[in-house]
Order: C-alpha cells, then sequence, then structure tokens
C-alpha cells in the first residue's frame, strides 16, 4: 500500500544542513500496522510529515519517492495534495501537547476536516463530529468544552477522532502516547488498534517506545540516524533482533518486576549536521568492527521480511 | 460553575479599577503643586496686579488655604463632577474641556480605528508570508512611517497642499462653515498623518503574534486536516494571534482622549491635547487636574474593557 | 508555482506600471490642472462679490487664544485687541502714545491743582444695541474697575469721586499728580443695563443665547465666537462716529495652534493676514509671493539681560559689583547681538523703552563695545585670571555665571549664546540655562536665587509706568528681576507718579533712565520685530503702531483695511511640483499593485 523508496530529506538551519533521513525504503502492506522506532532526532517524524507533505519551511525533499496504492504523492500537485490531507492520509499528533486550537470547542474542532473536504456541513457535521466522539470514548460533556479543560489522554482521543472522522485509508500516529501516563498509553493503544480492525486502516505507528510499539505494530522499523537500521515483523525483531542498536533498545527497558540493573546505550545519538561515515552506530557499538568505518549500508542480514543493516550481525 | 468563576473575575476586576480611580484622583492633585511656580504671577505679570489683586485672586483660587484641604475640597467636587474654575478661561473647566474632547476624538476615533484596521492587515499579510521580499517591504514601510515625527510628515503634506491647492492646511472647519463636507476636507490631512504614523505599532505587534501561532502545534493540525491558506490564517491563527492584541488596542482607544498634541499644534486643530498643553504653561492647575481625570478615567475603563473582553474571548480565562 | 504563471506575473506587472506612469505623465503635460485658485478660497459664505458693502477680513492669531472678553478680568492680549474695537473708551491714544484722540468724550479740562477732570461725552453716542451711552454708564464702568477683582483698578485707583450733573457731562475727582490719562484709553465703557444683571467678575461677555448675545460701544460687536477656533466681529449698526466707519463689514479673528500652521493657512488663501509672529526665516517666502505683502513694525517689546543686584539675594555675589556689570556691559556688542537674535531685523537698545516708545531717552547711546577696555576693568579690580582661563574674586571665586532664558524664545536663547562667547573673551564663563517661564518664576521670586536671567517687557505705548519696575517696591510685587533697589530711583519715581505736567514726567523719566544707565541692573539689549504678512486682497494697512497692524495693539487697523478692488487672482503654476507629484502617486500605485500581484503567490504546502 505504502511505499518508500530512496527517501531522502535535509533540514537547512543556523548551523548548516542536517540529513534528517538518508536513503530510506519501507513498506507497509495495506491494513497493517507499521511500528516506527528510533531515539529523538532519528528521523521518525519527519518520515511522517515528508508523507503528509507539511515539511517545515526549511526541509527539502532531497530524492526519492512515497508510494501510495501506486501514486508517487511527492508528484501530486499541491491542491491534489491538500485534498489528499486528512481525507485519505490522517495524522494523528500527540495529544498531550498544544496540537488543538485552543478557542474552539472540541466538537469544532473535530467535524472541521468534514467541512474542508465537503463531506458534510453545519449542523450535519457537528452531528458526526459527536458521534466520533463518542465512540472514542468522550462523553457528551466534553463535546463543547475547550481544550483546556481536556485531560492529556482525552486530548489524545479528540485529536485520535479529529483524524478518523474523515473515514481515511491512511493514519499516521506520531507519538500518540508520549506524555500520557501508563494506564491511559494502554487505552489509547487499545482504542487505536480497535479503530483500525474496524476500518481497515493502515496505520505507521511512530514512537520512541519500543515496548508500546510491541504491543500494536504487526511490523516494526528501526530507525537512527535517519537511517533503516533494521526492519521485520514484531516476533522476530524482539525474539531475534540482529542489528545491535535494536538489542541494546530491547535490553534498555526497565524491568519492574526483575532486579536487574538498568543498562543504556553509552555515549549520544549522533547529530543530524555531522554525520560519520561508515556505519552511523560505529562509536556507540560493542560490536564495532574496523571495517564499520567503511560501511556503505549494504544488506548485512535478509530473512524473508526480516532486514538488517550491520556487517557484525549476529546474537549479542 | 464557570459563570460564578467569571463574574467573580470581573467583579475583583471592578473593585480593582475602582481603587485604581481613587488613588489617581488623589495623585493627580499633587502632582501639578509640584510644578514650579505661583499661578498667580505667572498669569498676571505686570505692574497691573496690586497686592490685594493678588490676595483676591489667590483666595478666588482657593490657593490661600492649606492644602490638605485644598485637597479635601478637591476630591469632593471630582467625585460630583465638578472640576472648577480655570485659572486661565474664567469659566468652568468642563466647558473648556468638553467640546476640546469632542473636536479631538472627531479626529481621533477614525484615525485610530483605520490605524488598526490598516495595522492589523498589513501585519497578518506581513507574518504570512515571512521573511519573504513582500514581508520585509510591507514591515518596513510600517516602521519607516512610525519613525518619522509625526510634526514633519505633517508639515510635508501642507506644503504639498499649499503647492496643489484647494485642500485645507488648517483648523477644523473653514469660518462660519459647519458643512460635515468641509469638516471632511479638513480632517483630511491630520488624519493622513495619524494613520501614518500610527499604524506601525499594530502592524509589528500583529506580525510578531501571528508569528508566534503560526509556529504552534496546531497550525500544523490544522494543515494535516488539510485545510487551506485561507481557513488556516482566518479560522485558527488570526483569532488567536488577535488575544495579545486586545490590550493594545484597549490602550490605544483609552489614550485617545488626551487627543493629538502634535497634530493639533500643526493643523491647528481645536482639541483637548492643545488646550492641555497651553494649560501646562499657564499652570493652571484646575483645567490639568480636570483633564487628566478624563484620560486616566478613561484608560482605566478602557482597562477593564480589555479584561472584559478577554474574559469573553479567550476560554481559559472564562473557564478556570 | 509553474514559471508560466510567474512570467506572465511579471509581464502584467510591468505593463500595469507603464500605463499608470504614462498616464501620470500624460495628464500632467496637459496643464491638468488641480487646484483652485488660492486668494478665492476660504472667504465666508457672506460674501460673495469683492465690495466693501460685504466685505470679510480674515486675520490669524497664533499667540495665547482668548481667555475672556470681560475687560475686567482679561489677560490675553488677543482679548484687548477686541475689546478696542467693540467697546468705546473715553479717548484713544493715537499710534506712539503722543496723543489722544476723542472718542466717547468730545472734550475734557483736567484741572490738577483742584484735582478735578471734566469730561463732556458726545450726545450721539449709542450702545449697539439702540440706547444711548450716558454720563452713568461711564460711572458704572469706572466704578467696576476700581473692583478688587478687576485688572484695570490700577489705572483708576486715583480716582476719589465720580459725579454725572447731566447725562452729557461726567466729573472725576482724584488725589495725586497727573491725572491718569491712560484711564481715558483703557478703560471701557460697558451698558451698564446688562452688566448689572450678571455676575460682573466671571461674565465672559458675550452670551451666544442670550438675544442679542453682545452689546457694545465700538465700530464693531462681537456677533459670533467659536470657542478656541475663531471669533466673528460684524459692523455695528448703531456707531456713532462717521469719520471713524470701518471699511469692511466683518471682521474674523481664527485662532491657530502655531506659527507656522497659521503661515501655511495664508499662503493657502484661508486667511488674509497673520498675526505679528512671522520668524525672519518667512520673510523671503512672503517676498517671492506677488500676492502677499510682507510688513515688520517696531514692537512694544524689549528684550534685556538682567542682573540680580538684590544685596539678600543668591545667586553669584559677584554681580553686584557694578564693575564686573560694566565690564560684562562693554564686553557684549549689542548690535552684533541684536543681528544674530532676529536676523537683523530687530533694533539695538541703549535703555530700559520699547524702540519708537515716545518716552525713551534718546539721547542716551548704546554702550559702546569694548573689549579691551572691560578687560583692563577687570583687572584694575583684582580679577585676575584662574588655572582655567576663567577669572577669579580676590578671595578666589571664579567668575562662572548662569544665565536663565526662557525656553519658549528662541531668539533669547540665540542671544544668550553670543553673549556666553563674547564674555568668553573677557574670563567670565557662561552657562545658559534654558527653562520655562513658570520655572524662571520659582527662581527668581521670592528668594533671587538667579544670578542672570534674559526676558523681555511689553509695555502700552507711551506710558511711564513701566519705569516702577526698577523700584523697591517692584521686589516685593515680584515685577523686578533685578532686585534693584536704589533711594535716589525711588523717590524720584513716586515725584513722576505726582508729576503735574507732562513736561515733568518727561524730564523725569530721563533721569530715572539716566541712573538705570549707569548702574546697570540691566543691560537692554534690542527690541525684536514684529512681523506679519498679508494678501494683496486687501488694502490700506498702515504700520505705524507699535506692533503693528497685527500685533493686538493697533485699533486702526480694523476701521482702515479695505478690499482691493484692483488684485487680480492669481494662479499658483508650478509645474515641477506636478512632475513630482505624479511621480510620487505613480509610485504608490505601482507599490499597491505589486502588492496585490504579490499576494496570490501565497505559502504553500
Amino acid at each position: 500500500m505504502i511505499s518508500v523508496n530512496k527517501l531522502n530529506v535535509s533540514y537547512k538551519t543556523d548551523s548548516g544542513v542536517a540529513r534528517a533521513i538518508t536513503d530510506l525504503d519501507m513498506d507497509v502492506h495495506e491494513g497493517e500496522t507499521m511500528g516506527l522506532v528510533g531515539e529523538s532526532g532519528s528521523g521518525k517524524s519527519t518520515l511522517g510529515l515528508a508523507m503528509m507533505r507539511i515539511l517545515p519551511k526549511n526541509a527539502q525533499i532531497l530524492s526519492g519517492s512515497i508510494q501510495v496504492d501506486g501514486t508517487d504523492l511527492m508528484s501530486l500537485s499541491t491542491g491534489k495534495m491538500r485534498r489528499l490531507r486528512g481525507e485519505t492520509i490522517s495524522m494523528v499528533f500527540q495529544g498531550a501537547m498544544n496540537s488543538l486550537n485552543p478557542l474552539m470547542t472540541i466538537e469544532r474542532q473535530v467535524s472541521e476536516p468534514l467541512i474542508i473536504h465537503n463531506m458534510a456541513q453545519g449542523e450535519d457535521a457537528l452531528e458526526r463530529g459527536r458521534e466520533v466522539l463518542r465512540k472514542v470514548g468522550l462523553k457528551s460533556a466534553v463535546w463543547k468544552q475547550y481544550p483546556h479543560q481536556l485531560s492529556g489522554g482525552m486530548k489524545q482521543r479528540a485529536v485520535i477522532a479529529m483524524a478518523i472522522i474523515t473515514n481515511p485509508k491512511i493514519l499516521i500516529a506520531d507519538e500518540p502516547t508520549t506524555g500520557l501516563d501508563v494506564v491511559t498509553q494502554m487505552a489509547i493503544v487499545k482504542l487505536l488498534k480497535d479503530t483500525q480492525r474496524e476500518r481497515n486502516i493502515t496505520m505507521i505507528f511512530i514512537s520512541h517506545d519500543l515496548p508500546i510499539v510491541t504491543k500494536i505494530a504487526d511490523r516494526i522499523s528501526i530507525m537512527y540516524g535517519g537511517r533503516l537500521m533494521e526492519s521485520g515483523t514484531t516476533s522476530e525483531i524482539v525474539r531475534s533482533p540482529r542489528h545491535p542498536y535494536t538489542t541494546k533498545l530491547l535490553a534498555s527497558v526497565p524491568d519492574v518486576r526483575g532486579d536487574h540493573l538498568i543498562s543504556g546505550i553509552p555515549g549520544e545519538p549522533v547529530s543530524a549536521l555531522r554525520l560519520p561515515a561508515g556505519c552511523l552506530f560505529r562509536e556507540r557499538c560493542e560490536n564495532a568492527l574496523k571495517e564499520c568505518s567503511s560501511y556503505n549500508y549494504e544488506i548485512g542480514y535478509q530473512e524473508k521480511d526480516h532486514v538488517a543493516f550491520c556487517i557484525n550481525t549476529g546474537a549479542v | 460553575m464557570a459563570a460564578a468563576s467569571y463574574s467573580t473575575y470581573l467583579a475583583r476586576r471592578v473593585i480593582l479599577t475602582v481603587v485604581s480611580v481613587f488613588i489617581i484622583i488623589s495623585f493627580n492633585f499633587l502632582l501639578f503643586r509640584v510644578l514650579p511656580g505661583n499661578p498667580i504671577t505667572l498669569l498676571y505679570r505686570s505692574p497691573r496686579l496690586t497686592f490685594n489683586q493678588e490676595k483676591a485672586l489667590s483666595i478666588e483660587f482657593g490657593l490661600n488655604r492649606p492644602e490638605w484641604v485644598q485637597y479635601i475640597l478637591y476630591v469632593k467636587n471630582a467625585l460630583e463632577g465638578n472640576f472648577g474654575i480655570s485659572y486661565y478661561y474664567k469659566v468652568s473647566v468642563t466647558s473648556k474641556i468638553i467640546p476640546a474632547l469632542e473636536n479631538s476624538l472627531i479626529l481621533l476615533i477614525p484615525a485610530t480605528i483605520i490605524s488598526i484596521l490598516l495595522g492589523i492587515y498589513t501585519g497578518v499579510f506581513s507574518a504570512w508570508r515571512e521573511n519573504t521580499k513582500a514581508d520585509v517591504a510591507v514591515l518596513q514601510t510600517a516602521m519607516a512611517f512610525y519613525a518619522m515625527p509625526t510634526f514633519w510628515l505633517g508639515g510635508i503634506f501642507i506644503l504639498i497642499a499649499i503647492y496643489i491647492g484647494g485642500i485645507p492646511v488648517a483648523g477644523e472647519y473653514s469660518v462660519g462653515s459647519t458643512s460635515i463636507i468641509n469638516l471632511m476636507e479638513h480632517m483630511a490631512l491630520p488624519l493622513l498623518t495619524l494613520v501614518l504614523v500610527y499604524y506601525g505599532q499594530f502592524t509589528i505587534m500583529m506580525r510578531n503574534s501571528l508569528r508566534d501561532v503560526l509556529s504552534e502545534d496546531y497550525i500544523l493540525t490544522a494543515y494535516a486536516k488539510g485545510a487551506d491558506s485561507k481557513r488556516i490564517l482566518y479560522s485558527h491563527a488570526v483569532p488567536n494571534a488577535m488575544l495579545p492584541m486586545i490590550s493594545l488596542i484597549a490602550i490605544n482607544l483609552g489614550l485617545m482622549v488626551t487627543g493629538a498634541i502634535l497634530v493639533e499644534t500643526v493643523f491647528s486643530w481645536p482639541g483637548i491635547g492643545y488646550l492641555i498643553y497651553q494649560s501646562i504653561g499657564h499652570l493652571d492647575y484646575p483645567m490639568l487636574q480636570g483633564a487628566f481625570i478624563i484620560v486616566t478615567f478613561s484608560v482605566v475603563l478602557a482597562n477593564l474593557l480589555a479584561d472584559i473582553i478577554y474574559g469573553l474571548v479567550d476560554p481559559r480565562i472564562r473557564y478556570r | 508555482m509553474s514559471s508560466k504563471r510567474r512570467t506572465s506575473n511579471k509581464v502584467l506587472v510591468v505593463v500595469f506600471s507603464a500605463v499608470i506612469i504614462a498616464t501620470g505623465f500624460i495628464a500632467v503635460w496637459n496643464n491638468y490642472s488641480l487646484s483652485v485658485n488660492p486668494g478665492s478660497y476660504g472667504q465666508s459664505p457672506a460674501s460673495g462679490v469683492v465690495s466693501s458693502n460685504n466685505s470679510t477680513f480674515i486675520v490669524g492669531w497664533s499667540g495665547t487664544s482668548i481667555d475672556t472678553l470681560n475687560p475686567y478680568t482679561y489677560t490675553a492680549s488677543v482679548s484687548d485687541w477686541i475689546l478696542m474695537d467693540t467697546y468705546s473708551t473715553l479717548a484713544l491714544y493715537n499710534a506712539n502714545g503722543s496723543a489722544l484722540i476723542p472718542e466717547l468724550a468730545t472734550s475734557w479740562n483736567i484741572n490738577v491743582s483742584n484735582g478735578t477732570a471734566i469730561v463732556h461725552l458726545n450726545p450721539n453716542a449709542k450702545f449697539s444695541n439702540g440706547q444711548p451711552i450716558n454720563s452713568s454708564d461711564v460711572a458704572y464702568s469706572y466704578e467696576m474697575a476700581d473692583c478688587c477683582f478687576s485688572g484695570l483698578s490700577s489705572y483708576v485707583c486715583m480716582i476719589t469721586n465720580i459725579s454725572t450733573p447731566n447725562p452729557q457731562t461726567v466729573i472725576f475727582n482724584f488725589t495725586g499728580g497727573l491725572f491718569p490719562l491712560i484711564s481715558l484709553d483703557n478703560v471701557f465703557i460697558l451698558p451698564e443695563s446688562v452688566w448689572e444683571n450678571v455676575n460682573v467678575s466671571s461674565y465672559f461677555g458675550y452670551n451666544a443665547s442670550a438675544n442679542p448675545s453682545f452689546v457694545g460701544s465700538g465700530p464693531f460687536i462681537v456677533s459670533k465666537y467659536v470657542q478656541g477656533q475663531y471669533i466673528e466681529l460684524s459692523k455695528n449698526p448703531y456707531w456713532y462716529l462717521p469719520n471713524m466707519e470701518p471699511h469692511v463689514s466683518h471682521v474674523i479673528i481664527q485662532c491657530f495652534n502655531s506659527e507656522s500652521s497659521m503661515f501655511s493657512a495664508l499662503q493657502s488663501g484661508a486667511i488674509d493676514a497673520t498675526g505679528a509672529f512671522l520668524l525672519p526665516s518667512q520673510i523671503p517666502v512672503v517676498q517671492k509671493d506677488s500676492s502677499l505683502s510682507l510688513v515688520v513694525s517696531d514692537s512694544f517689546t524689549y528684550c534685556y539681560l538682567a542682573f540680580n543686584v538684590n544685596p539678600s539675594g543668591g545667586g553669584a555675589s559677584s554681580i553686584r559689583n557694578l564693575t564686573v556689570r560694566q565690564a560684562i556691559v562693554d564686553a557684549i556688542n549689542d548690535t552684533y547681538v541684536t543681528k544674530v537674535a532676529w536676523d537683523g531685523y530687530a533694533t539695538p537698545l541703549a535703555t530700559n523703552f520699547p524702540v519708537g516708545d515716545s518716552f525713551l531717552d534718546s539721547s542716551l547711546p548704546l554702550h559702546q563695545y569694548n573689549v579691551s577696555k572691560a578687560n583692563s576693568l577687570l583687572n584694575a579690580s583684582g580679577f585676575k585670571y584662574g588655572s582655567n582661563g576663567i577669572r577669579v574674586t580676590p578671595n578666589g571665586t571664579p567668575l562662572s555665571y548662569t544665565i536663565i532664558v526662557p525656553s519658549s524664545f528662541p531668539a533669547l536663547i540665540s542671544a544668550g549664546t553670543v553673549i556666553k562667547q563674547e564674555l568668553a573673551q573677557i574670563g567670565i564663563s557662561i552657562t545658559i540655562s534654558s527653562i520655562t517661564t513658570s520655572t524662571m518664576d520659582s527662581i527668581i521670586w521670592p528668594g533671587y536665587n538667579q544670578t542672570m536671567d534674559l526676558w523681555d517687557w511689553s509695555w502700552t505705548p507711551g506710558d511711564p509706568t513701566l519705569l516702577c519696575v526698577f523700584t523697591g517696591t517692584a521686589i516685593t510685587t515680584e515685577l523686578s528681576d533685578s532686585g534693584f533697589n536704589n533711594t535716589e530711583y525711588n523717590n524720584l519715581y513716586s515725584e513722576l507718579v505726582n508729576a503735574n505736567t507732562t513736561q515733568q514726567v518727561y524730564n523725569i523719566s530721563d533721569q530715572l533712565q539716566t541712573i538705570l544707565y549707569d548702574q546697570l541692573p540691566y543691560m537692554p539689549l534690542y527690541s525684536p520685530p514684529n512681523i506679519a504678512a498679508y494678501s494683496n486682497a486687501f488694502t490700506n494697512i498702515s504700520s505705524n503702531f507699535a506692533g503693528g497692524p497685527f500685533g493686538a495693539m493697533d485699533w486702526q487697523t480694523f476701521l482702515q483695511v479695505e478690499p482691493n478692488a484692483s488684485f487680480g487672482k492669481t494662479t499658483h503654476s508650478s509645474s515641477t511640483i506636478y512632475y513630482i507629484a505624479g511621480g510620487v502617486a505613480a509610485v504608490l500605485i505601482v507599490a499597491a499593485v505589486v502588492a496585490v500581484v504579490m499576494r496570490s503567490r501565497r505559502k504553500e504546502d
């Protein structure tokens, strides 16, 4: 359904040009959930924005294509793209932040996509908005309230409602659980899962929180420094990760009940302004070899759907 | 519960306003007595004023009584709306201030409103095209006009008007005329001058406010919904950007009652700005006190109005 | 956006601009005149045909505006000007104050020895409501003038009794010397029947809602008054002196908030004359304009440098030393200071009267400018030079003085700057402090804390009582800024006030001026000019009064002025300015077009 081919995106900043995404390939099949995992600055949010073509002004898509149902999104005119946006491809933002217009009631904001895409007008649109709000679990008391009166979890539900009201085929969820408490996080995940199943939505779930992603994604792609590190089905990734980075990520999750020490990853994430040659993870990798500095990102491991970009794969 | 919190909010504001007004009245009294000089000898610097006359005038002006007695009388009168008799004009202060204020408002209400609208429009225009040449052009033009001295710009227009002919350069009406057309002809140049030198402040505030708003997350959300530029700007961005402008607009409306001294001088507009300026030179305490009470009342009320509007417009204040 | 659209937009802009600019220039080349003939603009609706039967003369005034039309409480000079022509006085002074012209009084007989003055009134005299003017009105007006709130009381305080044996005769009994002839000119004769019904101390003098709104006794009446804007005077239908008949039917005095605004109004044709406040820099503008005439007259003002000679005052004590003052006076080149202050249009003065005043003692020469004499005076008195080039007194205080100047008198500030430079040549250091008049007021009185000040006095022409400023009593009445207190002077001044003949008055005033010339409480500097301009649409404007025709002293101006039948309307043709205006308009239109076009290039994506 979605096919990203050799995508390259950079940002122009005061300190120079930052390469946010390098040579990214990713396929998402219809009806499945692709989890996109990475640290801050890994480029995962950029991919979401690039797909919607709402990148900031200083961003530039250098090369590559994003195919949706055979159409390259990059080739569409702005008008055509705008019609797709919010109707066919929707984005769910992080609700705990400022993603809702503080001066508009919830029901108005949620029903706005219908009006924008000429799917309903006036009171009719509001009615449908209320319906969706009920579906996501927000009761009628909430409808005429303003964003500041809602809790983080409620705002997230509203944002989800806003994204699904037009029955989009593709849903990009960018950090939908970040900033929420654990119980609410699970509720949101459940909501998204149910919604996706009901409406057969193709979903890209972007998060830095690997455990959450494993609960909802069918397949997972791990990004670091703008490049794909490893990609495969959820069970594959969890049971037998091939890339050292993945392994470290999985090991970093604190175990509430266990008593082994917290492990992390030494060092800092690479800066997009100064990407090193060769493997981006080299400087922090325990498995690093001399040849890693001249690594050219050929596929290191491939077994059916599971790919890893490393020359020293193998269980650690 | 929501309604209760708004009315307590309102009540608090009103009480604060009343207290402010009282402090202002008192401060007002002291303010002019601090100015150096004696109003009587200043007005009557001539040997025609005998010692007895000076005494008599001093009694008439009430200046012979101790300061605190003067103060009590002043507060009592002020609350009744009686600002006394002007030292210079020998008639009641209100009878001089009210016509002058009317004249100033005839000029300043349209000037302020047009400045606000023009400023907001140019601010939105500029912010939407941030860092393009259009943005720079509009912003620099606004700043250029804002930086120009009012009297200089007015003087330039007068020079041009004299050469072209047919455009009045002074006064509110031609002598003997009371027609609206005549008034508007006379208003043209002062109004133009005022609008040009005023609007820049609204441009820059609106531009900054809108720039800030455009970088907010909910604008990205609006884009993601597929909204077009028009909707993003007018349904989402501008309403949020207008919030800080409310204070600025309210204050400007409040300050209209101070008149526009520079424009009034250059164009001989018989307004309250010039009246106040002359009264300072004459040390006409009652006139100055009256004028300043009106000005401060107006600003304080405008502030209150801004608070009220804020409460109505921004739900975050209404619903706590 | 596709490049095709971009190119087509650019072409559009270029074509559009070319069309606009072309239109602009074509219009200009065809001499499409946008102007109205100046000179015809601004005539009051009352006048259509220019004739002496029905014409309006508009004069602008930028000084302090009309405070009140009450003859007893006014302080503004423009109020005085209006009162002069709307009320009769018993007599009127001529231009230089040397003779009295009968007005309400046809003749008078003054016997100083027994203190009586008999005045005979014109039997035809009427108020503007048709009522005759009687001796009872005269008595009433003089009695009111003596009230405590009245500003005229000093003119009438020596009158002990007024009697009215018949409606055409008034008899005054007075004490003291010469009968205050000045009261004949300054006490306005009011209708008792009107004023006894109002609160005299607070009545404005004109009541728009009353019928009639104004009752006067002069050649004009106040027909309309719009606060802060203008006052209209109309011919008094009951005016009783046919040899003083006005030649215009209406006079309007229009108030302006600044000199430049008033001058612009003259240039644009909205007014016919300006008050006497123009600056020398505006003279060339008037001279180049063939539709305007210039009037430069002597004023009734003189400007001076005052020294604080009050023995119990503050300021620098060395200034009380006569030698120091003499040196200062010798080191100041009065001719040069005068030239700088008013661009050559002022007149330097040697004594303490405005130029042209009949009491000015012309035998006193200007203090001679002699720097070496000044230096030797100071050297001889032990004022040696200190280390920084400033002289010091024998006990070491430097001769560093501050001169306070009113900030509203730019000419005086210029004068001060020149004085500062000149006194530096004799080792005296001067600081000029430019402050408001009210601050000056508070510094000088009652503490006398200044060392020197620059200021002016304005005085009625032909009134020697100006010299009271130098008497001892002037110190407590806050008239004296020098604090001069000389017994001989004080005695002479009382003699002057009690003098029996005019000749005695002149002699004593000469002696007083000589004392001042020698003792130097002031150094008189110059008499500033009164500069005004008027439109050639009017003529018969004379300038022999101090202050000029529009200086608020000349009561004859409005009586003599008449429309100039031979004045042809001129058009302003100044094609250069049309080009500039056209160009500016074109630029603005282009900018607007560009803005509109660029508007469509919205931020995409």
